[in-house]
């Protein structure tokens, strides 16, 4: 993986558009899916999709290759939407369409619990919200999201673990969560 | 950091839940034999272990958003016109530093035949006298003691000066009051002996006429017996 992943950003770093293109379809998915729920809405996410790859690939020369390139890439985009939040808040006038983005993001969901889910992780700290949606949207280890974060895996599980509380909270505050019996285990992650 | 125990957090965890919360953080870790007899004994009898457990079934109903299907077009036109911008810059940059190079090389290495050969027009050098200065003739013994004189007088009087204007600076100076201007310039001494002296004048007339009174030859007295 990680010699693959050498392989590649060398014929990236010689200007290879077919490596390129390789890169890009290989972590598109995720960061753009990344960049939706950080930043629940779909033009913003391009726009720092674009960025984050734009970033990626200035700074190719950067990366160490003894380590895997994924959390790298995760990493830049994590980053890249916290700096797009934080100009939003600065600028509220940029906030105000959030509201009817949100709105329109949940109707499109079938589950209307896993859309209170994404209103309460909208309300939560960036990293918090990165580290539920890397973990549980995009099924990334722990490991993984703790080399994007470039905390300890024991800080990522302490975070993970609050956002879920959080979360859940939210949830039956909303009157939202359903005594279920538990029928049959979920399939086992990697 | 240690690594993390949901048991031993004791901000979040409910007292007497931990088999629940234990099966809870191994289910959605994804480990296979997440359940144990204890926990689902746990759970049957524990409403708010259920409801975690049907919120951790819920949060596996996430899933990505899929990325619009033109993206992957627009962020290769992107990424690859950026890296073109960017060698563009650099090549330019580079091609600019050396040209800058060459120039400054051909200005330091430049033949300068003429700055040794030619005498500057501009700067005219006087030729040097072989002639040894001559010795000025001695002065004169009344010269030099004229000089000695002027000299100690000369610092008396500053010395003076200075006195003087240091005790002046102690006192406080008379604020005088303004005087039309009349056009005359008052001069300190030049007039002082006539301005004495009108002064004195009626004075002195007065004693003139006494003397003259005293002098004045006295008429014969008058005989009695006559």
């Amino acid at each position: 993986m990680t010699a693959d992943d050498a392989s590649l950003v060398r014929r990236c770093l010689r200007g290879h558009p077919d490596a390129m293109r390789e890169l890009i379809e290989r972590f598109q998915a995720e960061v753009f899916g990344l960049c939706v729920r950080l930043l629940t809405h779909r033009q913003d996410a391009e726009d720092v999709t674009q960025e984050t790859f734009l970033r990626v690939f200035r700074s190719l020369r950067r990366w160490d290759s003894g380590r895997p390139l994924r959390p790298w890439v995760l990493g830049i985009a994590v980053n890249r939407c916290r700096t797009w939040m934080a100009k939003r808040v600065r600028r509220p006038e940029l906030a105000d369409y959030l509201h009817e983005t949100a709105a329109r993001d949940d109707a499109d969901d079938s589950v209307e619990l896993v859309a209170e889910i994404r209103r309460a992780l909208a309300g939560l700290r960036p990293e918090y919200q990165s580290v539920f949606i890397l973990f549980h949207e995009q099924g990334r280890s722990y490991e993984e999201i703790a080399d994007a974060h470039g905390r300890p895996v024991g800080t990522i599980k302490t975070w993970l673990h609050r956002t879920r509380l959080e979360v859940l909270t939210h949830l039956r505050r909303r009157g939202m969560v359903p005594a279920l019996e538990p029928t049959e285990p979920p399939a086992a992650r990697r | 950091m240690t690594d993390f125990d949901p048991t031993n957090d004791n901000d979040l965890s409910r007292p007497g839940c931990e088999p629940g919360q234990a099966a809870l953080q191994r289910f959605l870790d994804g480990e296979a034999d997440w359940d144990t007899p204890d926990a689902s004994a746990h759970r049957a009898a524990c409403v708010a272990c259920r409801d975690d457990l049907a919120f951790a079934r819920s949060i596996r109903q996430l899933t990505p958003p899929p990325p619009p299907v033109n993206l992957g077009p627009l962020l290769l036109t992107a990424v690859v016109s950026d890296h073109r911008r960017r060698r563009f810059v650099r090549l330019a940059v580079a091609w600019a530093a050396l040209a800058a190079s060459v120039v400054i090389a051909v200005i330091a290495f430049r033949p300068s035949n003429n700055a040794h050969n030619q005498p500057n027009p501009e700067v005219v050098v006087a030729p040097k006298s072989n002639k040894a200065p001559t010795p000025e003739p001695p002065r004169p013994i009344g010269d030099s003691v004229a000089e000695a004189r002027d000299a100690i007088v000369t610092l008396t009087k500053r010395t003076a000066s200075e006195t003087r204007d240091g005790s002046a600076r102690l006192l406080v100076s008379p604020k005088l009051p303004d005087l039309p201007d009349t056009g005359d310039n008052l001069e300190p001494l030049a007039d002082a002996g006539s301005g004495a002296a009108k002064s004195f004048e009626p004075v002195a007339s007065s004693a003139r006429r006494a003397v003259n009174f005293f002098l004045r030859p006295g008429e014969p007295p008058a005989r009695q017996n006559d």
